[in-house]
């Protein structure tokens, strides 16, 4: 009982800090230097224009009862209308934010199994050829600014091996399969990136779990070495390869952004950079807060995982 | 008993001499490149353009007929500059602020930590992104603009970082020897707690330093920030974008130099990594 | 050493080497069935390597040479499935720390079913409940089903023993497995080994440190020193009349109570590897070496049937002589209190962010008078708090409630809020010295500090003779003041904490387990400098410790501490004597390596805090009633009388 108290605390501040980053959030979209509506007008704007824009946003009313009309609008699902289309934010939030969470699958499900086979290689081959030769090469990944990397890779699938479309573009009446073969480069990049990043990191836990005691004591008791890697060391190494899986999370929902323009894939990123570069406020403010929420949900889960894989820490009091 | 440590250093790394090597041919690069650069960075009709790579114009032309390699020699100070200032300021403000928080604790340590996980939960390119797109470039100019951008990006990830290297150290029996003695926390801080955190936090400033000039491409090539013609590396491949098919090279030039510049400090990262941990102490 | 043609094991000139360095060398043995073979050593000395090698372990990088043997075959050489056919079915290990040995996100039943799947054996129920009770876990299935950090370390360690034993191995080898235990969990684990030798003649390999302890399990003995083995033989006739210049130093650094009147003495320097030359390893500090030592190595030879010795002086030593060696007899010091303690009490409040209903008192009540000039012991096993009393002392626990006054002056309970001059008078040391010094300062630096903050008004070359003097005082040489920590041995890291604290002219010293983390031979030499400060410079010393046999030695008076609470308090000469308060009879009993009758467990109450586990309670009165103090100056607290006690409780003598 005392786990789900503090399951349930956790849950209660993840929905506080939630609160607060949507505070900070609508903020931020008031406070700094430059209205928004004189941005929007451009340099010396008309008083009277200035003023009607204002209050047509909304900007005359005090700042924390927008605050509030605000959230409870999201609660009921409604987000506002974009400033540019006119349109509800929700609808075109809503497709994009579905087009982002499939990609998201896809490179996740590329990105398990390249950073955790190559990591058990590596550990396992400790400071040998081989372990040096992948480090170096997941370095050199690494290093490539990712839409380099996502430019680099579009050159090479797209014209030199015709593998995949210039665009990927996927649209409601995509099937399954065109959907697949739109996203393939964007999501094998983006698990590439993500990969090369967490590999570093299960390389070092594998290693230092494969040294610990308990492991030396199961092959001290004849434990085959297959089993002392996948029943001994992986549970226990896993514990920090999900943490730093959970960092990338924020990635998939805010960095990914550059990936999508390169491919053009009509994601949940390029929604929200064109939504700061025009200044369309009601779209800012709720793709920011998407962003920040898939964080923080991501987190949580994380957490939780952590507590599932780590027995120990569910007794402590 | 391992023998003295110190004086024995042993041969450098590999990693600290490559990496050494790339930082600073860059370095030298951003100093003398404009002087070198055989043209201007806006000069136009410098030769075909749209041509490929040849001696005359290793990285290829564009298509307004610059030199697309005069412009990334004409921009590396840029990078490096933006790059390492944005770092050393959210360096100082985040370490100050996570150190002092750790140490003094209670409702103030709570307070700070709260707040910096409000601003870690927004990415970074995103809060990078937000506060560009939201700042009136009338008000701040764009270069403080980014460099500040950048430290208050880093700040609450490096406090939250300092303030539990602080915390692990604080409890360590040498501090509280110092406490029982009564020294001052100011005390405490500088002469124990900080030399015994200093290897985890340069191994943190070289990793955020390393991203840095990602960051900063990644927001010119976005189009956010600085405004053309300015020679940034990011927006130079932005520029170049739709030549892909044509002159490959006028992308793959630029981001080749910015990729060797993230190797580079990579490397370094590493192997001052070694070093350190060579210094750190041995138990029987 | 066993003379039997079909012995177990045997090993043969085995050798490990890292790169150009020796680990161990020449290294021969032998077992037999229901031998146990310690091997003794100090930090240094390779035992753990050769003990890893038994079961075709070797360190990373090293290179291994000789054979070992077991019934015939060559276990350094068997392929990999061989190999894993032998470790934990016929030779089984256990560990040192059982609590990292654990795998701490599987359950304890999931491990012990695993160990028998992996040899091919069945895995039932019964196996494992009775692998568990036979090592005396009782509550078997909530052992089984229970994560290694719910239980405690004598249970774990139970555990790891019931791990090893559960293929039935022929061979069982133990590294050190009592280190961290404490006295009365010792003697359990000791006596069921002792009865697994006995009863179903399981041969042992047993490793360790600690001579005083092998004394009560072992056959036969090696005895170690820089990796190679310097003397061998039956156990009783190394014990009793050792050979070798180090066993016969290393038997006389080492305190016991089954030796109640033998002094400890220390052995000067430390092993350095790296100096250790073409000759004998102990040359450097042995008090018989001739310049042919240094030269020249000595290969083992035979003085009688079984023993060996490797050394050149032997011939010419006498047969030591065993007649006790008495020491003064120490009494109190008369003077005035410099410190005194009143009612102390500390709660323990859970932290975080679920909170249990009550805290944990660490601390009831506690109340002693420290004399000028005093060594005043603080004994007591892990959960006693006597850590608790010294960080409380020291003023490391704000929230101490009682009176603690310092010659006569009350002082605050939290260090913060006294005043320079009492914080300088009170100097704490702490038991860990890899930690308790900060590594990137030199050790002149460190002392500098110290002495900044208790006597800033000295100038630069007064602190510069200062720091020498207080160097020379814990015998360092002056030029470890330009060192840094990690550069020193743990002995001379304790002394440099040491020195910090003296430095600053203190007038009580509070020692936490300072000698915990040292080796045998290195204790001695701190032991004697501690008394030398008090008799010298007068300083009264709190010494907190769990081990009776160093503190009988040291020590003017005994405070014990049981739970919290202070149950017994008398002259240190007199610990032996009776009448005995329960729960120090049996710590006495344990340390003598006897195993003192279980009680049935019971929960603690408002009564005395012994009564859970005394063999002598009082149903009801015990439980329910604190019990009072018995009348003069060594007394103690127990419902029954002095005389009933002495009746009751009487120590037995040493049994073989």
């Amino acid at each position: 009982m005392i786990l789900l108290r503090f399951i349930v605390l956790r849950i209660v501040g993840g929905i506080a800090m939630l609160l607060a980053v949507s505070a900070m959030i609508f903020l931020m979209t008031d406070v700094l230097p430059g209205d928004v509506a004189s941005r929007i007008l451009g340099r010396n704007p008309d008083p009277e224009r200035l003023a009607i824009l204002r209050a047509e946003l909304g900007l005359d009313q005090p700042l924390v009862l927008r605050y509030v009309q605000w959230i409870t609008g999201i609660l009921k699902g409604d987000f506002g209308n974009s400033l540019i289309s006119g349109q509800p934010v929700a609808e075109t939030l809503g497709r994009r934010v579905l087009n982002s969470v499939l990609l998201s699958a896809l490179a996740l499900a590329i990105y398990v199994p390249l950073a955790v086979l190559p990591a058990i290689v590596q550990a396992v081959n400790r400071d040998r050829p081989l372990d040096q030769a992948i480090s170096a090469v997941s370095l050199a990944i690494l290093s490539i600014p990712d839409f380099l990397l996502a430019t680099l890779i579009l050159i090479g699938f797209v014209v030199l091996l015709p593998l995949a479309p210039a665009r990927s573009i996927i649209e409601a009446t995509s099937t399954w399969g065109q959907a697949l073969h739109a996203m393939i480069l964007p999501a094998a990049t983006i698990a590439l990136v993500m990969a090369t990043y967490a590999m570093r990191y299960l390389r070092d836990s594998l290693i230092e779990v494969l040294q610990t005691d308990y492991v030396r004591m199961a092959r001290l008791n004849g434990t085959p070495q297959r089993v002392l890697i996948w029943r001994h060391a992986m549970p226990n190494a896993l514990v920090p390869f999900l943490n730093v899986t959970a960092l990338n999370l924020t990635y998939l929902f805010g960095g990914v952004v550059v990936i999508e323009q390169v491919f053009s894939f009509p994601g949940f990123g390029a929604l929200m950079v064109g939504a700061l570069l025009q200044l369309d406020v009601p779209m800012v403010q709720a793709t920011v807060l998407i962003a920040a929420a898939v964080y923080i949900i991501g987190n949580l889960a994380v957490d939780l995982a952590t507590l599932a894989l780590n027995p120990r820490l569910r007794h402590v009091g | 008993m391992s023998a003295d440590i110190r004086l024995s250093r042993g041969p450098l790394p590999l990693s600290l001499l490559l990496g050494s090597f790339l930082c600073g041919s860059i370095l030298v690069v951003a100093i003398v490149g404009p002087w070198l650069a055989p043209f201007g960075p806006t000069q136009l009709g410098t030769g075909t353009p749209l041509s490929g790579t040849s001696l005359a114009h290793p990285f290829g032309v564009d298509q307004l007929g610059r030199d697309v390699f005069s412009r990334v020699l004409h921009g590396t100070w840029l990078v490096l500059f933006l790059s390492l200032s944005g770092t050393v300021l959210g360096f100082l403000a985040g370490g100050i602020l996570g150190l002092v928080s750790g140490q003094r604790g209670g409702w103030f340590d709570w307070l700070v930590m709260r707040g910096c996980e409000v601003l870690i939960s927004i990415p970074i390119l995103v809060t990078a992104l937000l506060v560009v797109a939201l700042v009136d470039t009338q008000t701040i100019a764009p270069l403080p603009l980014i460099i500040g951008v950048i430290g208050f990006v880093y700040a609450p990830r490096i406090a939250r970082m300092a303030r539990s290297a602080a915390i692990e150290v604080a409890t360590r029996d040498y501090v509280t020897a110092a406490r029982l003695r009564g020294d001052s926390g100011l005390r405490i801080a500088l002469v124990e707690i900080l030399p015994n955190v200093s290897g985890i936090l340069l191994v943190e400033l070289a990793l955020r330093a390393a991203y840095a000039p990602v960051l900063v491409a990644s927001l010119g090539f976005l189009g956010f920030g600085l405004s053309p013609p300015t020679p940034e590396w990011g927006m130079i491949i932005a520029e170049n974008r739709g030549l892909i098919f044509i002159a490959p090279i006028t992308v793959i030039g630029p981001g080749l130099m910015l990729a060797l510049l993230v190797v580079g400090i990579n490397l370094l990262t590493e192997g001052l990594a070694r070093i350190i941990d060579r210094s750190v102490v041995r138990t029987t | 050493m066993s003379v039997r043609i079909e012995a177990l094991l045997r090993v043969n000139d085995l050798g490990i080497r890292i790169g150009p360095d020796d680990i161990v060398r020449d290294i021969a043995l032998g077992l037999a069935p229901g031998e146990v073979l310690g091997l003794v050593g100090e930090s240094g000395s390779g035992k753990t390597t050769i003990a890893l090698a038994l079961l075709g372990h070797r360190p990373e990088g090293a290179a291994i040479f000789g054979s070992v043997a077991f019934q015939g075959r060559d276990i350094l050489t068997l392929p990999p499935a061989a190999l894993q056919a032998v470790r934990g079915r016929r030779i089984a290990y256990v560990p040192q720390n059982p609590t990292t040995a654990l795998n701490p996100a599987r359950r304890i039943g999931v491990l012990m079913a695993e160990q028998l799947a992996v040899h091919g054996l069945a895995s039932d129920r019964e196996r494992l409940t009775g692998a568990l009770k036979d090592v005396g876990l009782v509550e078997a299935s909530r052992v089984l089903a229970s994560y290694p950090n719910q239980l405690s370390g004598g249970q774990q360690q139970r555990v790891v023993l019931a791990l090893a034993m559960l293929c039935a191995p022929d061979i069982l080898v133990l590294d050190e497995p009592t280190t961290g235990l404490d006295v009365t969990t010792q003697a359990l684990v000791i006596a069921h080994l002792r009865r697994l030798r006995d009863e179903r003649r399981i041969a042992m390999v047993y490793v360790t440190h600690d001579l005083d302890l092998l004394s009560g399990i072992a056959t036969h003995m090696a005895v170690l020193y820089a990796g190679r083995i310097m003397e061998s033989g039956p156990a009783t006739e190394v014990f009793d009349s050792p050979r070798h210049p180090y066993t016969r130093a290393l038997l006389a650094a080492t305190p016991s109570l089954r030796r109640p009147d033998h002094r400890p003495q220390g052995l000067p320097g430390t092993l350095r590897r790296d100096l250790v030359g073409a000759g004998c390893p102990f040359a450097a500090r042995c008090s018989n070496a001739l310049p042919r030592c240094a030269a020249d190595l000595p290969a083992l030879a035979e003085l009688a049937p079984g023993h060996l010795a490797a050394c050149h002086v032997l011939p010419l030593l006498p047969l030591p002589d065993t007649t006790a060696l008495v020491h003064p007899d120490r009494t109190g010091s008369d003077c005035s209190p410099i410190l005194t303690a009143r009612g102390l009490s500390v709660v323990y409040l859970p932290t975080g962010m679920i909170r249990r209903a009550a805290g944990v008192p660490a601390l009831s009540d506690a109340a002693f008078d420290l004399h000028r000039g005093e060594i005043l012991a603080v004994v007591g096993e892990s959960g006693s708090g006597k850590s608790t009393l010294a960080k409380a002392i020291a003023g490391l626990l704000p929230g101490l409630s009682g009176q603690l006054s310092l010659d006569g002056v009350p002082i605050a309970p939290g260090a913060g809020r006294r005043t320079a001059d009492q914080r300088r008078k009170l100097q704490f040391v702490f038991q860990n010295p890899d930690a308790s010094l900060n590594p990137r300062r030199r050790v002149g630096q460190i002392l500098a500090d110290a002495l900044r903050a208790a006597q800033p008004q000295l100038s630069i070359a007064q602190k510069a003779a200062a720091i020498a003097s207080g160097l020379a005082e814990v015998r360092l040489p002056e030029r470890h003041a330009a060192r840094y920590p990690d550069q020193l041995s743990g002995g001379e890291r304790q002394r440099v904490a040491l020195a910090r604290a003296l430095i600053a002219n203190p007038e009580v010293l509070i020692c936490d387990e300072v000698l915990s983390a040292l080796d045998v031979s290195v204790q001695a030499g701190i032991l004697t400098l501690l008394e030398g400060l008090c008799h010298q410079r007068g300083i009264a010393i709190l010494f907190i410790s769990h081990d009776l046999s160093v503190v009988r030695h040291i020590a003017h008076r005994v405070i014990v501490l049981y739970r919290g609470q202070i149950i017994a308090e008398l002259a240190a000469h007199k610990l032996m004597d009776p009448p005995h308060h329960p729960y120090v009879f049996q710590l006495l009993a344990a340390s003598q390596g006897q195993q003192t009758q279980q009680v049935a467990a019971m929960l603690p109450g408002p009564g005395c805090p012994f009564a859970p586990a005394c063999p002598v309670r009082i149903m009801q009165r015990c439980e329910r009633h604190p019990p009072a103090w018995s009348k003069g100056i060594d007394r103690l607290r127990c419902h029954h009388s002095p005389s009933d006690l002495a009746d009751m409780l009487s120590l037995r003598e040493r049994l073989t």
